[in-house]
């Protein structure tokens, strides 16, 4: 067995230093909850319990051409663009601006360039109730935000 | 310190590591972060995170963002044909960590390519095999090639143990998470035909699953420390949370399940597939 070849004092510093960094940052990122510190910052997906009597909000987007029926289109880069993790942290403003679905729909139509362009699309939510941690009742659908095409 | 940070392992490990994780960064930026391209068209949803305001990041607009995919694509390659791997690889990590900052910029960050990024930071770090008369045997190792695999377990583990501390911080404790219905909640928005199944037959599982997931984040550390057939075992049993989420909720987690490669002694993979082609030329 050949001798390892082994590090300076100096390299062996940057490196330590350099680990312990890192683990402060991530540490600081979980301790603020904040994802700004993006790629060391909170590893905080699925971390909300759900209340086992809560509900299920489930985002949703609509369009429609003309006076046409009402029809889902799904979220991903492959369709208007964006994800619905996107556009769920992006709710405030986009109520606030209900223009930031237009590049969403505009998106949308340049993936379906041989169709009507969309008229209207709805930003909706579809919310389940639960009961001891499963689903109860009826779906319910919420209209969050309505665009119209100018 | 030094036995646990800087242990002596094989270069032969970093050159097998490093085509497993430029091969995924390749893949990776045509696939699960191809966002970066959709961005390009949605301007007004840019949130820039801390790195990205701290470099001046303007949005990314699609020059920059076909400029981006050519380096690391072509980065990859040269890499991946083992011509020059430091130089290629220092390319491939600027360029896909500015990748990254674009694709987690715009309202949503995600938490499974922490070990991949630090992966393509490490790996330019770890010098070649000697060529020259002090030529080194097939057996060389360095504690330059350890640092940097212990770096990526190091992330790995810490993917799984830090997702603990927002668990408490947003539940309250542990044990509310652990009893609550985040795995009914994400069946329902995301899940699977099984999983919508499950819902409906028999929702008291999640809350043992639930557990079951905590305990293998709480313990994540004590994997750092194991060696041989229970490592093998420990290695396993993360793989298999993962073909559960897959399956459930159609999260694979695919950047760090690669990573749990740096665990594992990938120099015995170059000498079983030599041993494999000299026998079937001998066959011949």
């Amino acid at each position: 067995m050949p001798t390892p070849r082994r590090l300076g004092a100096l390299p062996v510093l940057w490196r330590t230093l350099a680990v312990l960094l890192c683990l402060g940052v991530l540490l600081t990122g979980a301790l603020t909850r904040s994802n700004d510190l993006f790629p060391l910052g909170v590893l905080d997906q699925f971390s909300k319990g759900t209340d086992p009597a809560g509900e299920v909000v489930n985002t949703c987007l609509q369009g429609r051409r003309g006076t046409g029926e009402w029809f889902d289109i799904p979220f991903g880069s492959r369709s208007v663009g964006i994800g619905r993790a996107e556009v769920e942290n992006t709710l405030e403003q986009i109520r606030e601006d209900p223009e930031l679905l237009a590049p969403l729909a505009a998106e949308y139509d340049r993936r379906h360039a041989g169709q009507e362009p969309l008229t209207e699309l709805v930003l909706c939510q579809r919310i389940t109730s639960l009961e001891d941690g499963t689903a109860t009742g009826e779906e319910e659908f919420v209209v969050v935000v309505r665009w119209s095409a100018p | 310190m030094r036995a646990l940070l800087f242990p002596a392992l094989p270069l032969a490990r970093v050159q097998v590591m490093r085509v497993i994780v430029y091969a995924m960064v390749a893949l990776d930026v045509l696939t699960l972060s191809s966002d970066v391209l959709s961005h390009a068209r949605n301007p007004g949803y840019y949130a820039p995170v801390l790195f990205a305001r701290w470099l001046h990041l303007p949005a990314v607009t699609p020059l920059v963002a076909y400029t981006l995919l050519a380096l690391i694509l072509g980065g990859c390659a040269v890499a991946l044909a083992g011509r020059r791997p430091r130089a290629a690889g220092a390319v491939v990590a600027v360029a896909f960590t500015l990748w990254m900052l674009y694709s987690n910029s715009y309202g949503y960050v995600a938490h499974d390519h922490l070990a991949l990024m630090v992966a393509v930071a490490v790996l330019p770090t770890v010098p070649l095999p000697r060529t020259d008369g002090r030529g080194d045997g097939p057996d060389a190792s360095s504690e330059a090639a350890g640092w940097a695999l212990r770096a990526i377990q190091i992330a790995v583990v810490c993917t799984y143990f830090f997702s603990v501390i927002p668990k408490i911080l947003y539940s309250g404790s542990l044990a509310a998470w652990g009893n609550s219905a985040i795995l009914t909640w994400a069946s329902i928005r995301r899940g699977s035909v099984v999983a919508h199944w499950l819902v409906e037959t028999m929702p008291w599982i999640f809350v043992p699953a639930q557990w079951a997931g905590l305990a293998l984040e709480l313990l994540s550390p004590v994997v750092l420390l194991l060696r041989g057939r229970a490592l093998y075992v420990a290695v396993a049993l993360y793989l298999g949370f993962h073909l559960a989420t897959l399956v459930l909720l159609g999260i694979h987690f695919l950047p760090t399940v690669v990573c749990w490669a740096a665990f594992l002694p990938l120099e015995r993979l170059p000498v079983a597939l030599r041993r494999r082609v000299s026998g079937r030329s001998r066959r011949r």
